[in-house]
């Protein structure tokens, strides 16, 4: 579209609208912390990163990888993994979760793009249901199921004998665990979602020159399926480096409290008004290995080529024999158990106890809870994603036209600022908000020094819409460049001025995608951990959901099963946003469980 | 209604030069086509005009009047787009009523003209159905009516028929020329098809790479092509070598012809349209025939004429020829275009 006279201004307001929002709401409160990190007294200092440099953070591999112990009922194999000290033990278990989930997700993408067999539908519904993010109580079941009285020991080892001995797991591996069984659909789903972008006839010309199964997938489909691959396995690399929950439910480890986001969390949540620069610093080394692997990955491969490409129905063959009988034998099980604990999420909200091997006594007492006197977290949490999701798809709006219809270093920059907050550890945005606002708005509800008069909404409003934004812009953008610049241009021509035609040609042929960005950010937002256990924890009056989750998940008193009932209604609407997206879009969206 | 002036027009996208100084003054009321192969900068030049794009260099007036930097808005040009950009989530009627919206006009009358608008182009009736339940041809003429509806200054088509089948294209054309004719429109008609810019204007300018090559009525471009791009784009021609030996004396396939060479010495290049070329008992040229290709209403006969291959088209006496036989033929002096080697 023509420029006359440079900006007009649209784009004045397109371009600052996600400039302004992402630099005020995301890169300063970070350029602060750093601040706060590197200074002692108004002098450079690296002081505050001393204790990052004890035998805690770094060490010789301490521990071993399994040990035999005595428990009320005999003996038990428990598996915690190996010490290397925080900061390697945080990368080791995020390397081990994105290998395995890489492997899982895209081997299961593989057979459900090239393959029909019986029940593969089911398979693909299947794995698709740990992408409901419950957090906590999923961890915690997958905890339950590999303890020692657990589902696991209880049908291997008490039913059918087919274990010498009990197994357990903790520490790190039971991180690792827990987190591959939530995170591999993320890669699937990109997997997934790059095959079917593939023009079969690429692939029916290697088999046509005469490459065929193990060959063609190697040299045809993973190469192209590369970009999926890849977007896949950095989130989750990200995902499993910032996440909290595991490390929580597991903390009864000493282990698997000496991960990076565990110690942020814990000394954040331990110290009382201002908080020690310590908290900044690690921060810091938490988001700079997270932003590494960020630039890495996308040097590589863009995780912003949406290009349609031509779009065909691959054609899906029978499995050789071998095939099915791994398909049946392997995966189904492998699968199927991956959902357990979205299952046990809903045994535990309707149950008593859980003192055996399965939760026991029937009540609807724990979902009645949530109408009662929980019902005001759900309430806030809602008030408060709500209105992230206005800021959202204002922001993805703008940085999507722009993105879109000019061609300027500076929208090439507002592409890169709105996918940004992936790279950006949700534990690193609160640590940053704290110190950014309470520097801007002391002694203001916004303070969040201080806990009797903080308000934690404003900030989480902007934590939400910064952290979820990535997702809906990336649909917004899809939607956008769908659309034919002659179909603006036509609107233009007429007459009609260029908001006209944004408000009256544009919005409305991306309605669905707005509607699809809009609900994903919704119920993400609405599940969102990092930021809400932290700094929507300070004043538990105006806690959202999940910080009170989290505090019935660790007190004694608590009940796990109250957790389970939220957990239950954050599934209920994460299934139905999905459905609606669903059915309007004919679309599967591929970047989801976010906690 | 509105007469069109472009002075030297320049454009560059990036290192591709799509528009190397073009220059072309349009009359009022004129159906006016732009005629090239594929990447010419016919499109590129319809939307400078429009106002969509904006020249490096050169001017654009309207009736005297420099729009160059004016806002596309308030220019009156408007375009119907190839793919005729309907959009799909407003129906037939909301469509066309857009621009008469845009433009704060009464309720009533917007019905009003809208109606009139469709009646035009004969799709009474099917105001309420959505683009996607049109046919081709009925989308195009919602484009049509849509930018006719706000009584345009000026007209630009972009290859407006280029998506609808044969048979369809030729209607089409037709209603075009009746619908500019009642309006009086002044209308830009880009196209990359010969025959069709042949039917339909009044004149045309024929480009290649980004500059004008000829501009002219129909029948001047086809029989007095100026360049040996024209000739060999607008139907087919004999380009063949020839001499210019002093004044008004022309060497071609070895005989001496005369014929007005103003303008010209030393090596010409003559284009000569293959039906021009009799074949005569007496004629002064002869060839062998190498081939003769037969069609529905023509056949084509290639001669060898020492080097030179010559088309002869016939459409009608046609006497019994065989391959590798030698014929006679003539051609008027006033059927040979003198080009220089190098236009
Ligand atoms: N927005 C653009 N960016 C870069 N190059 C462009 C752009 N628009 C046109 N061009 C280039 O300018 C040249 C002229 O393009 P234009 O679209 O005007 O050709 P055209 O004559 O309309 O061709 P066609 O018959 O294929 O529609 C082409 O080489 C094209 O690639
Ligand atoms: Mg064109």
């Amino acid at each position: 579209m023509a420029r006359r006279g440079g900006l007009d201004s649209l784009l004045l307001v397109s371009y600052s609208i996600p400039i302004f929002s992402l630099t005020i709401f995301l890169i300063l409160p970070v350029f602060n912390t750093l601040a706060v990190a590197f200074f002692k007294e108004g002098k450079l200092t690296l002081y505050w990163f001393k204790t990052l440099f004890s035998g805690y953070y770094f060490s010789l591999p301490k521990g071993d990888f399994y040990s035999i112990e005595r428990f009320s009922g005999g003996e038990v194999i428990v598996m915690r993994g190996i010490d290397l000290g925080v900061i390697p033990n945080s990368i080791f278990v995020a390397i081990s979760v994105t290998l395995l989930t890489t492997f899982l997700g895209t081997v299961i993408a593989l057979i459900n793009y090239r393959y029909d067999f019986r029940g593969k539908r089911l398979l693909k519904v299947l794995a698709l249901v740990p992408i409901l993010v419950t957090p906590f109580v999923s961890a915690y079941v997958i905890k339950r199921i590999f303890s020692e009285h657990g589902l696991l020991n209880f049908i291997l080892y008490d039913l059918l004998g087919l274990l010498p001995f009990r197994i357990k797991i903790d520490g790190l591996i039971g991180i690792i665990v827990a987190q591959t069984m939530s995170y591999y659909p993320i890669v699937y789903l990109n997997v997934h979602s790059t095959l079917m972008k593939i023009d079969p006839a690429l692939e029916e010309q290697a088999e046509n020159l005469g490459a065929k199964g193990l060959q063609l997938i190697k040299e045809i489909l993973l190469p192209l399926a590369f970009p999926g691959i890849a977007a896949g396995a950095i989130l989750v690399f990200i995902f499993s480096l910032e996440d909290l929950a595991a490390p929580i439910v597991f903390h009864s480890d000493p282990l698997a409290r000496k991960t990076i986001s565990f110690q942020i969390f814990s000394r954040f949540t331990g110290q009382l008004g201002e908080r020690s620069p310590e908290i900044a610093a690690l921060s810091i080394f938490l988001l700079v290995i997270a932003l590494l692997a960020f630039v890495w990955v996308r040097r590589y491969v863009g995780l912003r080529s949406y290009a349609m490409l031509f779009r065909g129905t691959p054609k899906a063959r029978e499995p050789p024999t071998e095939l099915k009988l791994i398909i049946y034998s392997l995966m189904f099980p492998v699968v199927l158990f991956t959902t357990l604990p979205q299952v046990g999420v809903f045994l535990l909200a309707l149950s008593e106890r859980w003192t055996s091997a399965l939760p026991e006594g029937l009540t609807l007492s724990n979902l009645e809870a949530i109408s009662g006197e929980i019902g005001k977290f759900v309430l806030n949490s809602v008030l408060y994603s709500s209105m992230a999701v206005i800021l959202i798809v204002l922001i993805s709006l703008h940085s999507s036209y722009v993105a879109t219809r000019v061609r300027s270093p500076l929208s090439a920059i507002v592409e890169t600022l709105v996918i940004l907050p992936i790279a950006v550890p949700g534990i690193v945005v609160a640590v940053s908000y704290f110190y950014f606002f309470s520097k801007l708005l002391p002694g203001t509800a916004m303070d969040p020094t201080d806990p009797l008069s903080f308000n934690p909404m404003l900030l989480l409003v902007l934590s939400y819409s910064m952290r979820r934004l990535p997702f809906a812009a990336r649909s917004i953008y899809a939607g956008m460049q769908q659309i034919h610049s002659s179909l603006e241009e036509a609107s233009i021509n007429l007459g009609a001025s260029k908001w006209r035609t944004l408000l009256g040609i544009t919005v409305p042929l991306v309605s669905l995608n707005i509607l699809g960005g809009a609900l994903l950010s919704f119920v993400y937002s609405m599940s969102e951990t990092s930021t809400s256990i932290t700094l929507g924890a300070i004043n538990m009056e105006r806690a959202p959901i999940t910080a009170y989750m989290k505090d019935v998940m660790l007190s004694a008193t608590g009940s796990v099963h109250l957790a389970a009932a939220l957990g239950v209604l954050l599934i209920l609407t994460q299934i139905s946003a999905i459905l609606v997206v669903n059915y309007f879009t004919k679309e599967r969206f591929s970047l989801v469980g976010v906690t | 209604m509105t007469k069109v002036e472009i002075i030297d027009v320049m454009k560059r996208f990036g290192n591709v030069t799509a528009l190397n100084g073009v220059s072309l003054e349009i009359s009022s009321s004129e159906l006016f086509s732009i005629l090239g192969p594929s990447g010419c900068g016919k499109t590129t030049l319809l939307r400078i005009v429009s106002g969509l794009e904006s020249p490096d260099s050169g001017r654009i007036f309207f009736d005297g009047e420099d729009v160059t930097d004016l806002d596309p808005r308030r220019r009156g040009a408007v375009m119907v787009f190839q793919n005729y950009a309907l959009w799909p989530h407003m129906t037939v009627f909301e469509n066309i009523a857009y621009g008469l919206k845009v433009r704060k006009l009464p309720k009533e009358e917007i019905k009003e003209r809208v109606m009139w608008a469709l009646e035009l182009v004969k799709l009474e009736g099917l105001g309420g159905r959505y683009p996607s339940q049109l046919s081709g041809g009925q989308q195009q003429r919602v484009a049509l009516a849509r930018a006719l509806v706000v009584e345009p200054r000026i007209l630009l088509l972009d290859e407006p028929l280029s998506n609808l089948d044969a048979k369809l294209r030729v209607e089409m054309r037709a209603e075009i020329r009746r619908i500019q004719r009642e309006l009086g429109t002044t209308l830009i008609y880009v196209t990359h098809d010969q025959e069709e810019a042949m039917s339909i204007s009044d004149r045309i300018a024929v480009m290649s790479s980004g500059k004008v090559e000829q501009i002219g009525e129909p029948r001047e471009i086809y029989e007095r092509p100026k360049t040996i791009f024209v000739a060999e784009f607008v139907g087919k021609c004999n380009i063949i070598r020839g001499r210019v030996t002093s004044e008004n004396r022309l060497i071609l396939l070895g005989r001496e012809l005369k014929l007005n060479t103003e303008g010209f010495e030393g090596e010409v290049v003559v284009a000569i349209r293959p039906e021009k070329i009799k074949i005569n008992q007496d004629g002064r040229f002869s060839g062998k025939v190498t081939l003769i290709e037969t069609h529905t209403f023509y056949r084509d006969i290639y001669l060898d004429c020492n080097g030179e291959e010559v088309l002869i088209r016939e459409f009608s006496d046609f006497k019994p020829l065989k391959e590798g036989e030698m014929v006679r033929f003539d051609i008027r002096e006033e059927h040979l275009n003198l080009i220089r080697p190098g236009d």
